[in-house]
């Protein structure tokens, strides 16, 4: 764990953090060199002609963002009962033992305002049925009053109709927002039109109308989400009063992170003895595809199954934090050994077909050395590959992750992920009568973001691979 | 042929053996007994005595891979100040007695032993009552070495007393005794062996909880075919079908609704299938039961759920991957000779076409029926269904090891017998093909 000290608060830096940033900045760096290459722009317009893939793309980055926000962490300042910051004995600052990120700052209406039990969405009482003492002093049975959900309402029949004006209200603000949106979005492609000196076929007005239409229904979404959940759990509540929808917008880093820190770890070492195994071929292909077929023989949940019991047992006594954040990491590094094997004979399998291209042999008739063939002549040329099984791995990993969580072998049970929800609701939706919001939040979040991930990646792979073309 | 699949079998023992070495790896080094006896017995305050009996009754007590005779006989943790131990049945013999300190302490310790009266005590240095002064300053202090021999009976009492010079450490005092051991008996009597080669003679030995795990799976082997074989065959049924009326009317609507449902569907996670499914055909409807299941044809009613869920979870990969397979071939030669001899569709797909796509179908499919076997996680344990995927998973869920180990091993045997399998499927759709 790394901490950056600053005056007022101090930036707190998981393992899993510093990964999925380094995995953001190594994204960016691809994007820039991609932008140059006729091939990856060719793709890029067939993709970006395809507005549902546009969309999903979208959506996806949707989710990255809450991921990334809920990656940043800190630890605020304590301050003393009169308002001074703490410091100790020897003048260090004191800082408060919980770590928010800034996805808990943006929603901390949702994080404090807990109730004390289930609570269905849109409620105004609990769900449960409690002793409650009325004011005359006798003690009945019934379905005490929400804290914070319905708070402002006066009877209960009023109730869907504030909730009507309440959202009402968020769609306006939300098309208010979304119209500025829009003309910001023409107005960028319009700007860049000028800028930019080789003229795009496709109109900057029609383009900026998309991204700011997209951006709108966003912004419009957003509104009345924001507004509606201001007076009322819109997801209702779990068991120990929390708002449903803030754990599953927490849930959503877990998913992230499985889903692309297990390809980002499995990734060099696949490419590293894909591309050997292929170009050097004889003794070397043989030992490194005795290793994958090894690997690969070993039923993969079990793999993972024996991995995470060892990491369980072997957990010292940390900070709790950082045991569940290794506990990740492990489990995406596992999930990797996994995934190694199948990009590896890919990748094994393209290499042998390209080392027989005319410009490899002249590189090596130049002199040039075999890794540097290996790593400027052989790589860039298998790279699409590399690409496409990242992008279609993704889902996959999100929704083992959930199953891994049911197994017992998934993440840290005190980790909030969708798996994690989903495993603690089997036994809510039991009781009678069912408490199904929980379980229906995490498998509707999740299913939001798997699908764009499929229906885009479908693209991807259309796009970089003409011969593996579906549709 | 034979000359095929035996050199092929050959060709997978290296296989085998690597992941034995592997599993052994993970098991025992990079997670030593040690650790398990920990994880089982609770993390903190557990003894070292409790932990040397976890290991001997389940028979971790070995060494690694050879065995130089020194056995571990009496373990026990001290604190305090004078100390004396009393061990009652010890044999005669050659004896080493080691003492641990938790780190390079100051000062010494006094140790005296000495033997009850059936026997007589021999210390290098001379007989009678041994005393040895240890200093535990020294990290790499030698064992004290003696030998005990007997005067009458079997069984001797052996005491230990302990005199630490200032505040007294915690140490654990392990008394080893040498035995004879033959040539082969030295290698034998390891963990490697005992834990991990008994398992390429499919000798799976016993489970921590002392069950036999052989005896176990073939109890649980026909819970779980009743699942996970119709879910293959009418799964495979149900995909082949619905990817070629697919394929028969692509580039159509129907084509085009019916991948957007193959990918809703690809996109839903499996416990939403099976929760949402136990919850309307299970408890509203009350078509089935919701979890358990029978012996005999009584089975049925329980399997039915597990088995309709498995299909429907499948689909979408399954329709999606064959379409594509269809489609493939539906673009080459022969398929427009047979369209131009006037063939109806129908018949163009399903006895041309089908017929070629059997290879890439076959390398998907064969290498999967040997895991029919192996059960199915989710579907067991959510149905209550007493078959090795829910014996594996209650393994996992209270950690024990040599089931898991056995599962490992087991599942990895079965992907290379469907490896096998699938080349030799080859030749049964393909007379081309000839396994040489």
């Amino acid at each position: 764990m790394i901490r950056l000290t600053l005056d007022s608060f101090r930036l707190v830096l998981l393992p899993t953090d510093l990964l999925l940033f380094l995995l953001l900045f190594a994204t960016i760096g691809f994007l820039l060199y991609a932008r140059r290459r006729e091939y990856y722009r060719v793709a890029w317009r067939q993709i970006v002609a395809r507005p549902l893939a546009m969309i999903c793309m979208g959506i996806c980055l949707l989710y990255a963002s809450v991921a990334l926000l809920d990656s940043v962490r800190f630890q605020q300042r304590a301050t003393a009962l009169d308002g001074t910051q703490q410091t100790t004995d020897k003048g260090n600052a004191v800082y408060r033992p919980e770590v928010l990120t800034l996805l808990d700052v943006l929603c901390s209406g949702l994080r404090e305002r807990t109730e004390t039990t289930f609570s269905a969405p849109f409620a105004s009482h609990q769900f449960t049925k409690e002793t409650m003492e009325r004011a005359d002093g006798r003690t009945i049975r019934g379905y005490p009053k929400l804290k914070y959900g319905g708070a402002p309402l006066a009877n209960a029949e009023e109730k869907w109709r504030q909730v009507g004006r309440i959202a009402l209200r968020g769609l306006m603000h939300g098309i208010a927002v979304g119209g500025m949106l829009i003309v910001l979005a023409i107005g960028f492609f319009v700007a860049r039109r000028r800028v930019s000196q080789n003229a795009k076929p496709e109109e900057p007005v029609g383009s900026g109308l998309r991204v700011g239409g997209f951006l709108a229904a966003l912004a419009v979404l957003a509104g009345v989400l924001v507004s509606l959940s201001a007076e009322y759990h819109v997801l209702g509540t779990d068991q120990v009063g929390q708002d449903v929808l803030y754990r599953s917008l927490k849930g959503c880093r877990v998913g992230l992170v499985v889903g692309t820190l297990t390809t980002l770890i499995a990734t060099p070492l696949a490419i590293l003895f894909g591309i050997m195994a292929g170009y050097f071929g004889g003794r070397i292909d043989d030992i490194i595809q005795y290793l994958y077929t090894t690997l690969d023989s070993i039923p993969s949940i079990l793999l993972i199954a024996a991995a995470m019991l060892i990491v369980t047992t072997r957990v010292e006594v940390q900070q709790a934090a950082v045991a569940s954040d290794t506990r990740l990491l492990w489990l995406c590094v596992v999930l990797g050994i996994g995934s190694w094997t199948g990009l590896c004979r890919l990748l094994r399998g393209e290499t042998l077909k390209v080392r027989e291209n005319e410009y490899v042999e002249a590189a090596e008739a130049f002199g040039v050395s075999r890794v540097e063939i290996m790593f400027r002549h052989l790589l860039p040329n298998v790279m699409h590959i590399v690409l496409i099984s990242i992008i279609l791995r993704f889902s996959g990993l999100v929704l083992a992750e959930a199953v891994l969580a049911y197994v017992g072998i998934g993440v840290d049970p005190s980790m909030e992920s969708w798996g994690n929800m989903i495993n603690a609701a089997r036994l809510d939706i039991s009781r009678d009568p069912i408490v199904w919001w929980n379980l229906l939040a995490a498998f509707v979040f999740m299913f939001g973001l798997v699908l764009p991930a499929n229906i885009f990646g479908d693209a991807v792979r259309d796009a970089l691979d003409p011969r593996l073309k579906t549709e | 042929m034979t000359a095929y699949v035996i050199r092929r079998i050959l060709y997978a023992l290296p296989i085998v053996i690597g992941v034995n070495l592997i599993t052994f790896a993970l098991f025992f080094f990079v997670n030593t007994p040690d650790d398990m006896a920990r994880a089982h017995l609770g993390a903190k305050r557990v003894t070292e005595e409790q932990i040397s009996r976890w290991k001997r009754e389940r028979g971790y007590q070995f060494p690694y891979f050879y065995n130089d005779g020194w056995s571990e006989t009496e373990v026990r943790q001290v604190s305090g100040g004078d100390v004396s131990l009393r061990m009652p049945t010890q044999r005669a013999g050659e004896y080493r007695l080691r003492i641990e300190v938790p780190s390079p302490d100051k000062g010494t310790l006094d140790v005296e032993i000495a033997a009850g009266e059936t026997a007589r005590l021999l210390l290098p240095d001379g007989p009678g009552r041994g005393r040895v002064r240890i200093d535990l300053a020294d990290p790499d202090r030698k064992a004290i070495l003696f030998r005990l021999e007997s005067t009458e009976g079997e069984y001797h009492a052996l005491e230990l007393s302990f005199r630490p010079s200032e505040a007294a450490p915690l140490a654990v005092v392990r008394l080893y005794l040498k035995e004879d051991l033959s040539f082969t008996e030295r290698f034998t009597e390891t963990i490697f062996w005992k834990k991990s080669v008994r398992l390429l003679f499919f000798r799976f030995g016993t489970s921590d909880d002392g069950r036999n795990i052989g005896e176990e799976i073939r109890k649980r082997i026909k819970p779980s075919l009743a699942v996970t074989l119709p879910i293959f065959l009418i799964g495979l049924a149900v995909n082949i079908t619905v990817a070629g009326i697919l394929a028969f009317y692509r580039g159509t609507y129907l084509d085009f609704w019916g991948v957007v449902t193959c990918v809703v569907m690809m996109s839903v996670s499996i416990l939403f299938y099976v929760i949402g499914g136990q919850w309307l055909l299970g408890k509203i409807l009350r078509l089935v039961p919701v979890s358990g299941y029978d012996t005999g044809l009584y089975a049925a009613k329980f399997v039915l759920l597990p088995v309709v869920i498995g299909i429907i979870g499948g689909i979408g990969n399954g329709v999606r991957w064959y379409r594509t397979i269809y489609l493939e071939e539906m673009g080459k030669d022969y398929v427009r000779t047979a369209r131009a001899k006037g063939l109806p569709e129908s018949v163009v797909l399903y006895k041309h076409t089908l017929k070629n796509a059997m290879i890439p179908i076959l390398t998907g499919v064969v290498v999967t029926i040997p895991f029919l076997f192996i059960g199915s996680l989710v579907l067991e344990s959510f149905f209550a269904i007493p078959g090795m995927g829910s014996f594996t998973l209650e393994a996992i869920q209270r950690q024990d090891f040599a089931i898991v180990q056995a599962m490992v091993f087991l599942g990895s045997v079965l992907y290379i017998a469907g490896l096998i399998m699938t080349d030799i499927s080859y030749t049964l759709v393909d007379p081309r093909i000839r396994l040489e």
